[in-house]
Order: structure tokens, then C-alpha cells, then sequence
């Protein structure tokens, strides 16, 4: 598949929240704010860029040649973990007002499955480095759209007399629902 | 500790409805929409997850001690990892289709907000004896809560519940049911029906209370 | 200092102790897992055409065997093979007559469509069940159902074969006795799924022809 393929199909196609299930977590809980889903998106799309390179190096350069396909789970995980505080720890240091619009949010992209999963299925889908890190753009630029979008929506919800039950976290998935259903019209798309 | 001791049978059914992790702590979500699209794949994903949270809280409970606080995140992200690598690698082995249909959910338990949350909130807290009954609680009403949605999608989607026909020939299906969409409609509709069972348990319980309050006043 | 040892200690006892775990895990599991993948792929391949296969080609992503029949004659080849499909990787095995002119099978092994219309693709366990029963494979004009999408590619009608010259097209609307030997119907509303499963069939006869005439020439 061709690089701009695997953009289109990761960032729309296959979204990752929209149609994958991965990352729901932050795009139910900060998709409150058009500024914060933009701040998170980013941030997010930031380390799934850095995970994607260095997971593909470990799988490729320690844990296949070992033999050690076992341990990946264990090793992708501790790998994410220790990028977002290393991450957290050079914006700290190089510029205060990135820190200030990404921080907050970066511990919570730790227990982030969209990274975790896109980590492991550029695994499965055999990509190599160059491919992995556009998969990762993709992904992110994909999570980023679905949390944007939600949060457009909801910033107008807010004015909505919506039923009392359904407030909260059940209209929101609801919207999610008819998100979800208008981005099948890309499926099939080819390239 | 400050907080009011509960009784062991509470710190199991606690987990059922009062706190159970999808339907009223909203944790866990991707793995909940993911693999629901029928109630086996919920089945399976429920267990998978149990045994990894009852393993984990054990560990984690029994070594809470000699863990410093610094580290604590780290150590239990590894003794999470540890076990839902277990857990792979037995239904790879045992149960290959399940494993099949589950995909690459199976590893992704490890990042599965509920695990590390009750770590964090419970088990590293407390004894292994009530880590392990909380962890059995929590994990027995996310597995319910799996079955309910898998259940329903899959009735709708297929007029199946567990690959059993239930619905006759006649009924269309509703695709949309087992297609991303449905997922997240079902779930929403769900959270709305347990709002209104709780509002409605809460008004009974006031008004419980109020009269009771009244019958005091004019004794 | 005491603090950071500490800590160092506690991360490398809790890493060891799950790495060793894991291994000897793994060395329980794995030969199982390897034991379970090839099942699967025998039986798929003793599905498709009855026999015992011997590899003939594994090159370049695709894998074909020679299947005999009891008496040692070649009885059929099976080719495994994949591509992309309406929302990621279809990966299939087909069947093929001894001289590799006619399609006699097929069978889905991994995909990702929209369950509900795409799915329809895979065989489903009735399906299954009516090749098995049925003597020689002929189902007959019973048949005529878009659903019975993977059910084409088997013998139906009066011994009636696909094409294995890698000319297969999908065709909408068409009643299936009047379709020719390069045509599929496609699956009502997963025209696209229909046509991937049609492309990855043709790209793969055309594939072991080419790799087959090169192992010849060699």
C-alpha cells in the first residue's frame, strides 16, 4: 500500500476511535472543549509518532532476533509508559507554554489503548519504519478529527434540551453512534 | 483507614451495580464496544479480563509492601503486562478462535483503565483476602455488563443470543446492530436506562426516608 | 541513593520475575499454538480438495500444495494467498483442478468486512456442511442466492467450473444459469468486498503460474 493509503485508511477509513474502539476513554472524557480535544489530539498524535518509531525498532532489532515475541506486550507497554514521562520531562524543560497547552493530558495518554493498539497492529500488519510512522500520523491525525468533531457537537449539545436519563455519557455515545455510522461512508474507499 | 469498613460481601457486590465499572465508572470502554458484537466474544473477553484483574490485584495486594511509592505504576504496569501475556498466550493455545475473534483486544487488556484503577484505588490498599473479593466483584459486573451489550447486539444484528436462533426468520436484521454504530447506540441507550432505574431507586429511597422522618415527628 | 537502589531493585525483581515467568509460559504454549495454526491450515486445505498436500511453492507471500488422492495421483492444488479487501487484508485458499484450469473451491480464512454484508464472503458452517454431503460437489440449481456468494467457486449446475485463467469479473444482477465461466455474482450491497475476494482469486492463479513456470524453468 502506498504512503498516502495507509494515511487515508488509518486517519478515516479505519478511525481509530470511530471504528476501531481504541482511545474512547479520552474522547468520552475530554471531549468536552473544542480547545482541549485539539490540545489532546496533538498531544496524543505526538507520542503515538515517537511509540510507533521506537516500538518498531524493538520488535524488529530485539524482540524478533531474540525470539522474544512473548515479551511484547510487557515491553510496549513499559516503553510507552517511560516515553510520556520522558516527553512530559523535555516540554517541561524546552517551552512553557507547550507545556502548559499539553501537559495535563499527557499522563493520561499512558492508559491510552489507541497508542498501545496502534503500536501493536503496525506489528501485525508488517509495516516497515517509514510505513509505521505514517500509520502513527494517520492514526493520530484520525483521533484527533473524531475528538474535534465530538467536541463541536457537544459545545452544542450544551444548549439542547436533551432527555434527563440520556445526559452525560449517553448522549454522547449516541452522537459517537451517528459519528460512527456518517465515517462507514469512506469505507471502501481505494487507493 | 478513615473510610467505613465494608463488610466482605459488600466489597464483592459493589462491583455488581453500585460501581460496576462500565455502567456507572464508565471504565474500560474500548475493550466494552469492541469486541461485543456478540455475547460469546463478551463472554470471553469478560473472563479474560477477570482473571487478569483477581491475578493482578493478588500480586500487587500481597507485595504492596515492598513496592516504593515512586515506582508503584511501573511495577504494576509490568505485573498487568505479565499476566494478560498469560492470558494470550493460554487462549492462543487453547481456545483458538476465540482467540481469533478477540484479536488484538486480548493485549490490549493491559492498557484497560478499570486493571490499573483498581490497583491504584484498591488492591494496593489492602489485604489480599478483600483485593481479591473486590477484583472478583469488579470483574463479574464488567463481564456482565459485556454480555448485556454483546447480548443485545447480537440478538438484533443476527437473531442470535450465544448462536442460539431466538428471533424467527421474519425479523430483518439490523445490521447497523453488529457494525461500529450499533455499539455505541446500544451502549448509550443502555447508560440511559440504568440513569433512569437509579433515579427511580433514589426518589423510592427518599421518600422512604421522609416518611419515616414524618411518622417520627408525629410520634 | 538508598531510595534509587531500592527502586532499581524493586523494577529489576518485578521485570525478572515476569520475564521468567513468561518464558517458560511460552515454552508451554508455543509448540500448542503452532500445533492449533497448522490444524487449521490442514484442514482447510483437506476441505478444499481431499488428500494429503505436499508444498509445492512458498514464495512471495503465496504458498501453494500438490494434494494426491490415495493412490498417489495428483488430485487438485491449493494456493493460499491474500489481499486487501473493503476494509483490510482478505486472506483466502483456493482450489484448483489438476491442470489448474478450473476454480473448485474457496475458503476465507481471515478478514475484516462488514459483518452482516461483506462477511457474507466466508462459507458459512451450513454451507459447509451442504459441500461436504454433497456427492461431488454438485449443488445444482440449489444454489441461487446472493448470499451463496463463496458457494460459486465450488462445482455447481451440472459440473459447472470458474475459470483459472485469471480473467474472473463480477457481474450484478444476472440470473446464474446465464453466467459465463468468468463470472461471479456479486453479494448484494458488498459489491466491493465481492470484487476484492475476485481480484485476490485472479492475482493468485496468475501469481503460481508465473512461479510455477519460473521453479520449471530453474
Amino acid at each position: 500500500m502506498e504512503l498516502f493509503g495507509i494515511f487515508i485508511t488509518a486517519a478515516v477509513i479505519n478511525n481509530f476511535v470511530l471504528s476501531q474502539f481504541l482511545g474512547i476513554c479520552p474522547f468520552l472524557g475530554v471531549s468536552g472543549k473544542l480547545s482541549s480535544a485539539t490540545s489532546m489530539g496533538m498531544a496524543t498524535t505526538f507520542v503515538m509518532v515517537m511509540a510507533a518509531g521506537v516500538t518498531f525498532l524493538i520488535q524488529e532489532y530485539v524482540l524478533d532476533p531474540a525470539g522474544l515475541g512473548f515479551l511484547q506486550t510487557v515491553s510496549f507497554i513499559l516503553v510507552i509508559a517511560s516515553l510520556v514521562q520522558f516527553v512530559e520531562m523535555v516540554i517541561k524543560k524546552v517551552s512553557t507554554p507547550l507545556y502548559r497547552a499539553l501537559g495535563i493530558f499527557l499522563p493520561l495518554i499512558t492508559t491510552n489503548c489507541a497508542i498501545m493498539g496502534l503500536c501493536l497492529f503496525a506489528v501485525m500488519k508488517d509495516f516497515s519504519f517509514i510505513e509505521s510512522l505514517v500509520f502513527a500520523l494517520g492514526a493520530g491525525a484520525g483521533f484527533t478529527l473524531a475528538l474535534v468533531l465530538m467536541a463541536g457537537i457537544r459545545e452544542e449539545l450544551e444548549l439542547a434540551n436533551v432527555p434527563l436519563n440520556l445526559r452525560g455519557a449517553g448522549i454522547t455515545l449516541i452522537v459517537a453512534g451517528t459519528l460512527a455510522l456518517s465515517f462507514m461512508g469512506f469505507a471502501g474507499m481505494k487507493f | 483507614m478513615s473510610k467505613k469498613e465494608l463488610s466482605l460481601g459488600a466489597d464483592f457486590t459493589k462491583g455488581l451495580w453500585d460501581q460496576n465499572p462500565v455502567l456507572r465508572q464508565l471504565l474500560g470502554m474500548c475493550p466494552t464496544l469492541a469486541v461485543t458484537t456478540s455475547a460469546i466474544n463478551g463472554l470471553g473477553m469478560g473472563v479474560a479480563t477477570t482473571f487478569v484483574l483477581v491475578c493482578a490485584s493478588l500480586m500487587v495486594s500481597l507485595v504492596r509492601k515492598a513496592i516504593p511509592a515512586q515506582v508503584r505504576i511501573a511495577s504494576y504496569i509490568v505485573i498487568i503486562a505479565a499476566f494478560v501475556t498469560i492470558v494470550d498466550l493460554a487462549m492462543k493455545a487453547k481456545f483458538p478462535a476465540l482467540s481469533k475473534s478477540l484479536g488484538a483486544f486480548i493485549p490490549l487488556i493491559v492498557v484497560n483503565c478499570v486493571i490499573l484503577g483498581r490497583q491504584e484505588a484498591y488492591a494496593s490498599k489492602n489485604n489480599p483476602l478483600r483485593s481479591v473479593v473486590d477484583a472478583a466483584g469488579m470483574g463479574l459486573g464488567f463481564t456482565a455488563s459485556l454480555i448485556v451489550l454483546g447480548g443485545v447486539r447480537e440478538l438484533l444484528g443476527n437473531r442470535t443470543v450465544f448462536g442460539f436462533q431466538l428471533l424467527p426468520d421474519v425479523w430483518e436484521p439490523w445490521i447497523v446492530m453488529i457494525l461500529p454504530a450499533g455499539a455505541f447506540l446500544t451502549l448509550g441507550l443502555i447508560l440511559g436506562g440504568v440513569n433512569m432505574l437509579n433515579r427511580h431507586r433514589e426518589q423510592a429511597a427518599l421518600q422512604t426516608a421522609r416518611r419515616a422522618s414524618l411518622a417520627v415527628k408525629e410520634a | 541513593m538508598k531510595i534509587t537502589l531500592h527502586m532499581l531493585a524493586t523494577l529489576i525483581i518485578v521485570g525478572a520475575l515476569a520475564g521468567g515467568g513468561l518464558s517458560l509460559m511460552n515454552g508451554w504454549a508455543e509448540p500448542l499454538i503452532q500445533e492449533n495454526q497448522r490444524q487449521l491450515r490442514d484442514a482447510a486445505i483437506g476441505f478444499l480438495v481431499p488428500g494429503t498436500p505436499e508444498e509445492a511453492v512458498d514464495q512471495d507471500g503465496l504458498t501453494a500444495w500438490r494434494v494426491r488422492d490415495a493412490e498417489g495421483q495428483l488430485a487438485g492444488w491449493v494456493v493460499r494467498y491474500a489481499g486487501v479487501g473493503f476494509q483490510d487484508k482478505i486472506d483466502v485458499m483456493i482450489a484448483l483442478d489438476p491442470e489448474r484450469r478450473e476454480i473448485r473451491g474457496l475458503k476465507v480464512l481471515q478478514d475484516s468486512e462488514t459483518p452482516g454484508l461483506g462477511t457474507w464472503i466466508r462459507l458459512s458452517p451450513a454451507n459447509e456442511t451442504l459441500l461436504l454431503t454433497t456427492p461431488d460437489r454438485d449443488l445444482g440449481e440449489a444454489v441461487n442466492d446472493a448470499k451463496n456468494y463463496p458457494l460459486q467457486f465450488f462445482a455447481y449446475g451440472g459440473g459447472k467450473h470458474l475459470s483459472a485463467a485469471g480473467d474472473l469479473e463480477v457481474v450484478k444482477g444476472k440470473k446464474r444459469k446465464d453466467l459465463a465461466p468468468n463470472q461471479v455474482q456479486a453479494i448484494t450491497a458488498a459489491t466491493i468486498s465481492s470484487r476484492s475476494v475476485v481480484a485476490i482469486v485472479n492475482a493468485a492463479v496468475v501469481k503460481l503460474d508465473a512461479l510455477l513456470a519460473q521453479q520449471g524453468g530453474a
